[in-house]
């Protein structure tokens, strides 16, 4: 009998001594939220152009245009390794799964 | 072969047999017992670490197109060449939503290739042959372009013969090609794996080398900049329009911030669906590996950044800029400047480093479209009952038919601009997101739905990406086309078309009640750490395992 998505899947939430864990996001609301912000503000940082489409100011010789879209670089580095270092206390925390996926 | 520089050339011959003995070496790398299942040679074993992996995808996707054709674009175009930069900011996080997902649910129920998964997933073998049938032809114009890449610095070196068959003007490449397909066939994701170690030192010491030593030599960034503003706000007499823009405009129509933003968002979202970014993704031993690179992979973008920058460079030497002109082909940009720029030994480094770059991820490429062939099309339709054995076989001979194929892509194809070749693979590849990302995180969308969109979006972007035309080109000529009078990217305007019609036809299949097909993944298992140790000793799909304990991750 094929599965229907999305139903019955109380099972999946079940340890094996019969407890239903919460779910890590509920356990952390403000690292699941922090997690959140940091991938969603490094996928936007270069995708709304108008925040950096102009040749002023210019940093030294570069205009900002080119100067901004490198420089974003080591801030989404920043942002991704902090994300990752709370989703490990969201795992330890909520022994179960990862949350902000 | 009159005007070829001695030293340039003896530098490259040397590192390019350094990389074949690499190549051929790798085979022994970390050999496992059992060389005769398909993940040994088309995934190395899956037990790759964070080291190896962050050389390995990195090499990967910062590609022979990344030195050639991104710098070649900013050199004849202008800013928008630079969406390039915009699009591995973002790849990364969008990466870092579904990657570890798909690598967990694989890993459980040993899944080689994407399509794999959506076969498991949706019970669907048609879903699945639709997934493998674009994965292999969006590699194909990618693996071709490595090879245009090649072409370009093998003319500027002055190789190759005068004949005028194509064929045999072509022969050093076709050389350096059968080198790669033999050590590949022999070592499998292995050798690439091994190569990038020395491809990625080689790049990092001309590009760092280069940022330094060619503006000091040229006149300073303000210079180089300046130059270009200059050159892109020009009127072009031959077309009556600027030659490019400097900056995104705020129009409607051409180079515009929304252009420049839509096709950095699809090269992105496309990225890591890829199928050569799949196998290099399953290839690590583990969840934490895969989020470890997704951090440490961006800074990879400075290189690119950097790189693209050439282009200017090129524009603002004047010798350099001359034999472009006269040549007629921007992808020479970057060769020529190396040349001119460089005394010959280390301009012999740095062709050599393109060179390399293009053999690495064309190894790669060939070996996850062969692992889709075999897997989703072979043993699917023509031989179920293939063993490992088999299927690693075929797979081999495969990763053969794939390279020569892009070969003829290579040789037969205007060369022009092989950066819209790619982009026309990334709106291919783009239209199997909703299957295999909305696949990941929801069962909502229906198998039937979801094939009428990628059909839907597939002759769309098709026909669109083949309407484009330029003043020097009727067909092929932009990944961009105009919507509603607003300039798109193409792969992002048929992923509405894909997206629509799944959503529709979703609802009206589900109200006819239309069978969904069985699934045969569960939730815990995409966010599994490592594969249950039920199901660790067949390696064929075989029943569900019994419900383990919820695993904990990592």
């Amino acid at each position: 009998m094929p599965i229907r998505p999305g139903r019955d899947q109380s099972v999946d939430k079940t340890f094996t001594d019969g407890t239903t864990p919460k779910t890590p996001i509920a356990t952390h609301p403000i690292s699941s939220a922090i997690i959140a912000i940091l991938v969603a503000g490094s996928i936007l940082c270069t995708l709304i152009v108008p925040i950096y489409a102009s040749t002023t100011p210019k940093i030294g010789d570069w205009p900002f245009f080119y100067f901004y879209l490198l420089a974003a670089i080591p801030f989404v580095v920043v942002a991704l390794c902090v994300a990752v270092l709370l989703q490990r206390r969201l795992e330890t925390a909520g022994e179960s799964a990862e949350a902000g996926e | 072969m009159s005007n070829v520089n001695a030293t340039t050339f003896t530098i490259v011959i040397v590192l390019f047999a350094l990389v074949t003995l690499v190549g051929f070496a790798a085979a022994r790398w970390r050999r496992a017992e059992d060389m005769l299942q398909l993940d040994e040679w088309g995934l190395g074993g899956r037990r790759f670490g964070t080291f190896v992996s962050w050389f390995l995808i990195g090499g990967d996707l910062y590609t022979a197109y990344t030195f050639i054709a991104v710098p070649a674009l900013i050199y004849a175009s202008g800013s928008i060449g630079f969406y390039s930069v915009s699009y591995v900011i973002m790849a990364y996080p969008i990466a870092f939503i579904f990657l570890p997902r798909l690598w967990s649910v694989s890993r459980v129920h040993d899944y080689v290739t994407p399509a794999d998964f959506i076969r498991g997933r949706y019970g669907s073998r048609s879903l699945a042959l639709a997934n493998a049938v674009t994965g292999i032809l969006a590699t194909l114009p990618y693996v071709a372009l490595q090879l245009v890449g090649i072409q370009a610095v093998l003319s500027v070196m002055g190789v190759g013969t005068s004949s005028t068959s194509t064929w045999l003007k072509d022969l050093p490449l076709f050389i350096a090609f059968v080198v790669l397909a033999i050590y590949t066939f022999v070592s499998g994701l292995r050798a690439p794996a091994s190569i990038a170690f020395v491809k990625d030192t080689l790049v990092y010491v001309f590009v760092i080398v280069a940022v330094f030593y060619i503006p000091a030599k040229i006149g300073g960034w303000g210079h180089i900049f300046g130059v270009a503003q200059t050159h892109f706000t020009s009127v072009n007499p031959a077309t009556g329009k600027p030659f490019g823009t400097f900056i995104p405009t705020t129009k409607k129509t051409g180079s515009t911030q929304f252009d420049f933003a839509t096709l950095a968002l699809g090269s992105a979202l496309a990225l890591f669906i890829y199928p050569h970014a799949v196998t290099g993704t399953l290839a690590t031993k583990s969840r934490g590996t895969i989020k470890r690179n997704l951090v440490l992979l961006p800074v990879w973008g400075v290189l690119l950044g950097l790189i693209a920058l050439f282009g200017y460079m090129a524009l603002a030497d004047p010798v350099t800029a001359e034999k472009v002109k006269k040549s007629g082909n921007a992808q020479l940009a970057v060769p020529y400047l190396l040349q001119h720029m460089f005394p010959s030994w280390f301009a012999g480094v740095a062709f050599a480093a393109i060179i390399i770059g293009a053999l690495v991820p064309a190894a790669i490429m060939s070996i996850g479209a062969a692992n889709l062939f075999t897997r989703n099309i072979f043993k699917e339709y023509v031989r179920p009952s293939a063993s490992p054995k088999l299927e690693t076989r075929v797979s081999k001979w495969a990763s053969l038919v794939v390279k020569f194929g892009a070969l003829l892509f290579a040789l037969e194809l205007p060369h022009t601009f092989s950066i819209n070749l790619q982009l026309l693979g990334g709106i291919w590849i783009m239209q199997t997101f909703p299957m295999l990302v909305g696949g990941l995180f929801t069962r909502w969308f229906h198998r039937w739905a979801l094939l009428a969109g990628w059909l839907a979006a597939m002759i769309y972007g098709t026909l669109a990406a083949y309407n484009t035309s330029s003043p020097t080109a009727s067909h092929w000529a932009a990944s961009s086309d105009i919507v509603f009078g607003v300039s798109i990217y193409i792969g992002i305007a048929a992923f509405i078309v894909n997206a629509a019609v799944a959503v529709i036809l979703t609802l009206v299949l589900r109200a006819f009640k239309v069978a969904e097909g069985a699934d045969e993944t569960r939730p815990y298992q995409y966010t599994a750490a490592a594969k249950p140790a039920a199901v660790l000793v067949p390696a064929q799909a075989g029943p569900l395992p019994a419900q383990p304990p919820m695993s904990r991750s990592q």
